[in-house]
């Protein structure tokens, strides 16, 4: 069995204070993907993560729950299309999560 | 695994799930801007270096250029489900910065410091440049056209003849030609 870095153990306390929502690596990978574009469609982010529609819709709630999306229904070619947005909410404590994972991994090595 | 271990893993899941999300590739706009440079080229050769004709030909090619340009991307970002507005705005201003900056250069030929010709080559250097940096900030396929377009701007200074026409066929095929590659690289990723 593997032993926890006491390194580790300070840095993650550091996490745990931060949203345990982006302690999944989908979720946070679904947050990092709309900060870098404006909006995304669900199909889309399927296809970029490669995950189950499922799958992906309980993330997805997850994050609008949380108030880190906000999301709009459209139609193309008569099909229903969901945009995601990333809202400022989710964008500010993406970039505190993001900042403490560095904090942390440059803490460690 | 340790749980820092972990978060590396999980953060190197997401940089590879980043990478997947490029820019977006449009070929119809290669194939546009090959078309407008194939037309306008050429037209120094034809009508002459100081004739208004080129003028009035780039005011209104570059200006509808440009809007259908901003057209196609929207279309082609609302079909593939990925909206870029940000990205949209830089390409736009790499290209309005270009555009800006040619009719400033305007005024060089327009008070006889510069020939019409010179200006002429001065505007496909300007190009060559633009191209050169939306290659290294926007999308690294424009990278090889501002490649080509510099040659084009010392073709239009050392060629004996056709040298604005050499040039427009030039730049026309390594818009089409990078067109089609990004095309079948986006087919290899998808």
């Amino acid at each position: 069995m593997e032993r926890t870095d006491p390194a580790d153990v300070e840095g993650l306390e550091e996490l745990g204070s931060l949203q345990g929502l982006l302690e999944h690596r989908v979720r946070l990978a679904i947050c990092v993907l709309l900060s870098e574009h404006d909006a995304m469609s669900f199909s889309r982010l399927k296809q970029v993560l490669e995950e189950t529609d499922g799958s992906l819709g309980t993330h997805l709630r997850k994050l609008e729950d949380s108030g880190y999306l906000a999301v709009e229904k459209s139609f193309r070619d008569r099909r229903p299309v969901t945009w995601y947005e990333l809202t400022e909410t989710g964008r500010s404590n993406l970039r505190r999560h993001v900042a403490n994972l560095a904090r942390l991994i440059g803490r460690v090595g | 695994m340790t749980d820092t271990d972990s978060i590396k893993d999980d953060i190197a899941y997401v940089r590879a799930v980043a990478e997947r999300t490029g820019p977006g590739h449009v070929p119809a706009i290669y194939v546009l801007w090959a078309v407008i440079c194939l037309c306008g080229f050429p037209l120094v050769d034809l009508v002459g270096p100081g004739s208004g004709l080129i003028g009035i030909y780039w005011l209104t090619a570059g200006p509808v250029g440009g809007l259908v340009t901003w057209w196609l991307a929207a279309r082609a970002g609302v079909r593939d489900g990925q909206a870029d507005r940000r990205t949209g705005k830089r390409w736009a201003g790499h290209f309005v910065g270009f555009f800006g900056v040619g009719l400033l250069g305007c005024l060089l030929a327009a008070t006889g410091e510069l020939s019409w010709s010179g200006l002429s080559s001065l505007w496909i250097l300007l190009l060559a440049l633009t191209y050169f940096l939306a290659g290294l900030h926007l999308d690294r396929r424009l990278m090889p056209v501002s490649l080509i377009l510099a040659a084009g701007y010392l073709f239009t200074l050392y060629l004996p003849e056709y040298r604005f026409t050499t040039a427009g066929v030039l730049v026309a095929v390594a818009l089409v030609v990078q067109g089609i590659r990004g095309t079948r690289e986006r087919h290899g990723t998808d």
